[in-house]
């Protein structure tokens, strides 16, 4: 099953158990989704609960808002992460606090779907990557999915939950295969061993779990060590506990994310740890991120710009070689 | 331009290989086709070419260490490209030479290197500090970035617990720049165990936390300890052994069941001699026998059958702990002269750990005698793709017994009878005996 499947499935399983669940973005309905994840939809539940929206973010938050008041459980596509920026006093003032203001009297069952990030030159005002702001704001639950497994029951729960959630994908993984057990408990706030090591824990989500997960060969071949791969899966709240667990095997961090370096999502991860594990850390942690720049059209720039499998390898077999590796 | 070697692929199933020993060093020059390393892989030992000429430039793997296949294990320096390195080589002791008043050849120059980095580092230590930076250059740069007392939280937390001066150690060069978790557990270790206690303790993966022993821990205090204790001794599983295990558990999968009898051996053991052994002519009886019968020259593979024109047997061979499945192949061809031969070379190929992927493949039936140790009765059990496999005993009043472990899939009961019966007929048969000198077919 693909990623984008997944994540429609998921959808789809809840509109049909809960008809409080309604669907609405640019082009979801008719269209299918820019992405298709909401494919089919329109056909079997109707205009009424699969509803195509103007082109307004800020509406289309703001209904989802007023819609999970009114009680119904809101899903609002955000067509890509950047213009999600127009809908952020919806998000910011209202999706996050209205169960606060209201001292628990209102809650907002309603999911905002973010997809993001750098995908195939589509340059600097489509490929922004918006967790940092986002984890930052009490309030909002953020989800951010890898795994196709991970995408199907996070999302279900997300819109099941009678908490605000922001979950966010990668324009890259739409199309990204995986199985998934339909049967399974997953707990979506619960972060995701991908695969188990004893000496350096790198920590990741969203595409660059892949692109770290292809690196992972080629760092253990040199360093003749081995590798610990997290998928946060939640990245508000954080499930430390598991990255603990790693670390006291490990005593090694690494962080790779795809953001912005500066302000990047990775430097919360690394702060905790520094400020709760100290004494596990056997050499300085590191960061990977992209580089501080607008997100560059031409290809070969576009690459540069953020971590690629090659460069990760590259850089923590470096860092391991100068901590004792 | 360097030459990357990489463990070789060398059998369908193989996925790491063992580096057994290497035959050259580095700055050895070796020509295509020379032998660089052994290399045991799932089955044997068996020799990884070079396939350039070229000098040595590193070896990245350690003997008896195991690399998957496609790793890097060797470079190479091959002509062309960068020539410069092998230049620098030369001229640079040339002009070293100048300094120093008597000259000794070469083997003085690399230590010279490294002494002197590091009285840079303890004229920092010594709070001389980077007084002298122009003349020392970019390794002052690097070592000035660390100085003495740098150590990961980790390392600092377990020198805390065993009271170790982290600073004062890397003063007097006993601990790395920065420190790190490992440095200080090997350099405790070091304290606590004598050199070959220390090696007990790695061979027997103890915990160094169990000795409370006040003072320096020998050898005798372990072996003590491991025998109060009944502490066994984890012994590696050699790749060979891995691919025992493996073939021995896909066996073991196999629907079989047994047939049993005793064929009489009068007629073996006035032919049977030094040269011509039990096992020759057991091989050469039951290639015939598998001529009569197509069951035992049928293999099964992904549901479909195969039917091989020829008799090729397995015969199971141990070497020490190692167990090989030799293949003998068109026996029905060969004369029992010539089986003979093929046998003793095998022998010869197992001893010198010479084998070959090729040598263990291609049969369709099994055969293991331990007669010649006395074993009365026994069954085997079945070879990797054969459909079934014969374990002959030893000779009992005249008459010696087999006992036929056939895959239930490829052949029934009722043909695998009539094989037995083939046999026991075959070796009574004095014109087999005669014909079987002679030669195949």
């Amino acid at each position: 099953m693909l990623y984008r499947e997944a994540l429609n499935r998921a959808i789809d399983d809840v509109m049909r158990i809960d008809p409080d669940v309604v669907v609405l973005g640019e082009d979801v309905g008719l269209y299918g989704g820019s992405y298709r994840v909401t494919e089919g939809l329109v056909a079997k539940y109707g205009e009424r609960r699969v509803i195509d929206t103007p082109i307004a973010e800020l509406s289309i938050v703001g209904n989802a808002v007023g819609m999970a008041i009114g009680g119904l459980r809101p899903v609002a596509e955000i067509m890509t992460a950047n213009f999600s920026l127009l809908a952020f006093d919806q998000i910011i003032n209202h999706m996050s606090k209205y169960r606060y203001m209201s001292a628990g009297k209102i809650t907002l069952p309603m999911v905002v779907r973010f997809p993001q990030g750098v995908s195939r030159q589509l340059a600097a005002q489509h490929s922004e990557s918006y967790e940092q702001m986002l984890s930052a704001v009490p309030g909002l639950t953020v989800f951010a999915a890898n795994d196709v497994n991970y995408a199907y029951h996070a999302l279900k729960k997300a819109v099941l939950m009678d908490d605000p959630v922001i979950f966010i994908e990668h324009e890259l993984l739409y199309n990204k295969k995986g199985d998934v057990d339909f049967n399974a408990e997953l707990d979506p706030f619960k972060a995701r061993i991908v695969k188990e090591g004893e000496d350096i824990t790198i920590v990741s989500y969203l595409k660059m779990v892949d692109d770290v997960m292809a690196s992972v060969g080629k760092i253990e071949e040199s360093l003749k060590r081995s590798c610990e791969v997290i998928d946060l899966c939640s990245l508000n709240p954080v499930d430390y506990d598991t990255v603990a667990k790693s670390l006291k095997k490990t005593g090694r961090l690494v962080v790779v994310e795809e953001d912005h370096k500066t302000g990047g999502y990775g430097a919360q991860i690394v702060s905790n740890v520094c400020e709760e594990l100290f004494y596990m850390l056997d050499a300085p942690p590191l960061r990977i991120a992209g580089e501080d720049v607008p997100i560059p059209y031409n290809r070969t720039l576009e690459l540069l710009s953020i971590p690629t499998p090659d460069k990760i390898a590259e850089k923590i077999t470096e860092w391991g070689r100068r901590n004792g590796l | 331009m360097d030459y990357e070697i990489v463990m070789p692929q060398l059998s369908a199933s193989m996925e790491e290989g063992r580096l057994v020993n290497w035959k050259v060093h580095p700055g050895d020059s070796v020509k295509a086709g020379d032998v660089i390393a052994e290399v045991e892989s799932d089955k044997a030992v068996m020799d990884v070419q070079s396939f350039k000429d070229g000098t040595v430039k590193e070896l990245k793997v350690s003997e008896g260490e195991s690399v998957p296949v496609g790793s890097v294990i060797a470079v190479l320096q091959t002509e062309g490209g960068k020539e410069a390195p092998e230049k620098e080589k030369k001229e640079e002791p040339e002009a070293v030479h100048e300094a120093p008043k008597s000259a000794p050849p070469k083997k003085e120059k690399p230590r010279k290197k490294e002494e002197a980095p590091e009285s840079v580092v303890e004229e920092l230590f010594g709070g001389a500090s980077a007084s002298k930076e122009s003349k020392t250059g970019p390794t002052t740069e690097k070592r000035a970035a660390v100085s003495a007392g740098e150590a990961s939280p980790k390392a600092r937390a377990l020198a805390a617990g065993y009271a170790i001066d982290i600073e004062a150690l890397q003063k007097e060069g006993s601990l790395p720049l920065p420190a790190h978790e490992e440095d200080i557990k090997e350099w405790y270790l070091r304290r606590r165990f004598t050199p070959k206690a220390l090696k007990l303790v790695r061979l027997y993966a103890l915990d160094p936390a169990i000795f409370d022993k006040a003072g320096k821990i020998g050898e005798e205090d372990v072996e003590k300890y491991v025998k109060e204790h009944e502490i066994p001794l984890p012994k590696p599983v050699s790749t060979m052994k891995k691919a025992i295990i493996s073939t021995v558990e896909e066996a073991a999968k196999k629907p079989v069941y047994h047939i049993f009898d005793r064929i009489d051996a009068a007629l073996l053991k006035i032919y049977e001699n030094r040269e011509l052994t039990y096992t020759v002519w057991f091989l050469k009886l039951f290639a015939e026998a598998m001529m009569k019968h197509e069951g035992f020259r049928t293999t099964l593979k992904d549901e479909k059958l195969f039917v091989w024109p020829n008799a090729s047997i397995s015969l199971a061979i141990a070497d020490g702990e190692d167990l090989y499945a030799a293949v003998f192949k068109d026996l029905n061809r060969k004369s029992v002269e010539e089986i003979s031969a093929a046998l003793a070379e095998m022998k010869r190929k197992i001893a010198s750990k010479r084998v070959r992927p090729e040598d263990l493949a291609g049969s369709t039936f099994g055969l293991s005698n331990l007669g010649m140790t006395g074993i009365e009765r026994f069954d085997a059990m079945i070879n990797r793709d054969d459909s079934a496999i014969a374990a002959i005993g030893a000779e009992v009043d005249g008459r010696i017994s087999v006992t036929l472990t056939v895959d239930h899939r490829v052949v029934n009961g009722l043909q695998a009878a009539l094989f037995m019966e083939s046999l026991k007929t075959l070796a009574v048969d004095r014109r087999f005996f005669e014909r079987a000198k002679e030669g195949g077919d």
